[in-house]
């Protein structure tokens, strides 16, 4: 057994070694070339790039970076926006500006934890469904999946979060257990597609192993559906993390959360507007950065030249 | 074709248990005591431990659920936790209004989203294009309450031109409840003026809820426009010399509509999920809301009912949209479709 295996995998190693060595600065140079070939797609990033910066910076960038906590600051209370305060101040003296730029960080944590618990877990159950398609297993699976697509992402989010503590942490649980069907789904459907293929086939008649089938060969198919997606599921999982926090389910206060900032703010609407409307324009920015940068996501990796 | 239906709806149907458990799963993972939630910290232990029972929270689990769902079968949800009353009898005063501005701003996210998409595709490339793309782009990134906000500043405070709270205007009495929705029921009572009322307040949230799913139809109807249009029996048919608008009504529209129809029962599902918020900020006495304040009090009863009643919701949309897939592709029409 152990000898048929090597002489499988000879053939590829040879061919492996013999082919001249990947130049990985040449291949990101055609990444990014067919990337900026949309020009929105570059806006996007750069809409991402500040913010994650403005994020990570906040204690040098932000003008009052302690007014991320319960600071109160009465003879400064709920100002409009002026040279000291470019967003206006709340209804305790806090800088919005400087509370925003440090809501970009949860709202960081919640996209990238979302994903980086939901990508692998769904895509995995997609593919090992997908492959063995018609078997038990995969029945099971799928119909799990269909469970839980048939609610909109959002109210199983706030079913979980309802029962659990409210706070980043949860909320981030309650998303996790509300997104990964998306993956499975997408996953599922290349792999099904793809399992007909020669090069599968040639691979499971040579006696690869199966984690080498679903990992090697069908998984390098899928990942730019996956990272498209993910790509655009950052927006998708920060905006409705936004709302979780918005119906106070999120981050508590006093911890800025761009969801909450919305919400308290939108009780002074009329007269202090400020209060609400930069929180949630800094949400559409996110969103749109995300979204923008998908296109070009899905023009680098849909291989047209 | 008959069969293929009947294979969905089985799978809808065990969707729709599976759903069950999973309802009931989230509603009895409470960490604490539902019961003592429910009575106060000063109820006696003997209360609280006569209400478990009633709950049957002292029994096993998977006993708990089987009870739970023969009492489900025959519409008997238990009693909300919140409001003293009967979870159906709740459900049944609030699903009307949610339905009622659910149906308006869906009906308005179609005819809106395919004009759009039509439009923008026709005029492919020239300023109109761009607008309408500009626009949809605004509309899916922005989350239903931001819009919500924003409407409540621009037309209820800026220009007072429309209601922001409630179903009607207090001076004006609620109609005999027909079919519970406000605008139908004025309409059969013969009061104009009452319909008008209550439509008025529909506009704002229902705007607010469908603009995101609008953008979506707009933006891939257009796509699908614009990529068949490329397609040879197009050229076809330009070649022989058919009026351009009867390419666009009769051989572009329909194939490019069913990548936007299955997607729609999909939006009108999140218009569900964005009306728990909206509902909220207008203070539109709707299912969602009553779900909204189940969940922030933790009222097991009224959560999982709720859920359910959503979720067979969109499992009738589900079918529904699937019917009209079939109706519009001739492949799923006449050979059952492929295999998934």
């Amino acid at each position: 057994m152990k000898n048929e295996k090597n002489t499988i995998k000879s053939p590829q190693s040879a061919a492996r070694t013999g082919a001249p060595k990947r130049d990985y600065w040449d291949e990101a140079k055609k990444l990014w070339y067919k990337f900026s070939l949309n020009r929105m797609s570059v806006v996007g990033l750069c809409i991402i790039i500040v913010i994650l910066i403005l994020a990570i910076f906040q204690p040098v960038i932000a003008p009052y970076p302690d007014h991320i906590g319960a600071v109160v600051d009465f003879e400064n209370a709920s100002k409009a926006p002026c040279a000291d305060y470019w967003m206006g101040t709340d209804t305790v003296g806090r800088d919005i500006m400087s509370r925003i730029f440090y809501a970009f960080r949860s709202a960081f944590t919640m996209g990238l934890g979302v994903l980086a618990a939901t990508v692998p877990i769904g895509s995995i159950l997609g593919l090992v469904a997908g492959y063995w398609r018609g078997k038990w297993f995969s029945t099971l699976i799928m119909r799990v999946t269909d469970v839980f697509l048939a609610l909109p992402p959002i109210i199983l989010a706030l079913c979980v979060c309802a029962v659990l503590r409210p706070t980043l942490l949860n909320s981030l649980l309650a998303m996790c257990f509300a997104w990964w069907p998306w993956y499975t789904r997408l996953t599922y459907s290349m792999a099904t597609s793809l399992r007909n293929e020669m090069y599968i086939k040639s691979a499971e008649l040579l006696g690869a192993s199966k984690a080498h089938i679903l990992f090697r060969e069908i998984l390098p198919n899928c990942t730019g559906s996956i990272l498209t997606k993910a790509t655009l599921d950052m927006g998708w999982v920060i905006l409705n993390g936004a709302t979780l926090s918005f119906v106070g389910l999120g981050e508590q206060p006093p911890a800025p959360a761009l969801g909450t900032m919305v919400s308290d703010g939108a009780k002074y609407l009329p007269t202090q507007w400020w209060i609400s409307i930069f929180p949630a324009l800094a949400i559409m920015l996110i969103v749109l950065g995300f979204n923008l940068m998908g296109d070009g996501v899905k023009d680098m990796l849909s291989g047209k030249e | 074709m008959a069969f293929k239906l009947l294979k969905k709806i089985g799978v809808y149907i065990f969707v729709l248990i599976g759903l069950s458990i999973l309802v009931f799963l989230i509603a009895r993972v409470i960490p604490g005591d539902p019961a003592r939630q429910a009575l106060g910290p000063h109820a006696s232990e003997e209360t609280v431990q006569a209400l478990r029972e009633r709950m049957n929270l002292d029994k096993p689990l998977p006993l708990q659920y089987v009870l739970w769902l023969k009492d489900a079968v025959q519409l008997d949800l238990g009693e909300s936790l919140l409001t003293r009353r009967s979870v159906v009898a709740d459900i049944r005063q609030y699903l009307p209004a949610t339905l009622e501005i659910v149906l308006l701003s869906s009906l308005c996210m179609v005819a809106g989203g395919i004009l759009l998409g039509v439009l923008s595709a026709k005029y492919t490339g020239k300023w109109l294009d761009g607008i309408i793309r500009v626009l949809s782009y605004l509309g899916i990134v922005s989350p239903a309450f931001v819009w919500g906000v924003l409407f409540m500043l621009l037309f209820g405070y800026l220009i007072p031109i429309l209601p922001t709270t409630g179903r009607i205007d207090q001076s004006v009495a609620a109609p005999a409840a027909i079919t519970g929705m406000y605008t139908l029921d004025f309409l059969l009572a013969g009061n104009v003026a009452g319909w008008w009322d209550a439509f008025r307040h529909l506009i704002l949230p229902g705007i607010a809820l469908m603009l995101g799913g609008m953008a979506q139809a707009a933006r891939l109807t257009r796509g699908n426009m614009v990529e068949n249009s490329m397609k040879d029996y197009i050229l076809a048919e330009r070649a022989y010399g058919v009026p351009e608008n009867r390419i666009l009504r009769k051989y572009l529209l329909k194939p490019s509509l069913i990548p936007t129809i299955t997607v729609m029962a999909m939006d009108i599902s999140s218009i569900f999920g964005n009306a728990f918020l909206v509902e909220n900020l207008f203070n539109y006495p709707g299912l969602s809301r009553y779900g909204l304040s189940a969940m922030l009090n933790k009222d097991i009863n009224a959560i999982s009912g709720v859920v359910m009643v959503l979720g067979i919701t969109f499992i009738i949309l589900n079918i529904l949209s699937d019917l009209i897939v079939a109706w519009l592709d001739p492949r799923v029409r006449l050979m059952g479709g492929s295999e998934d």
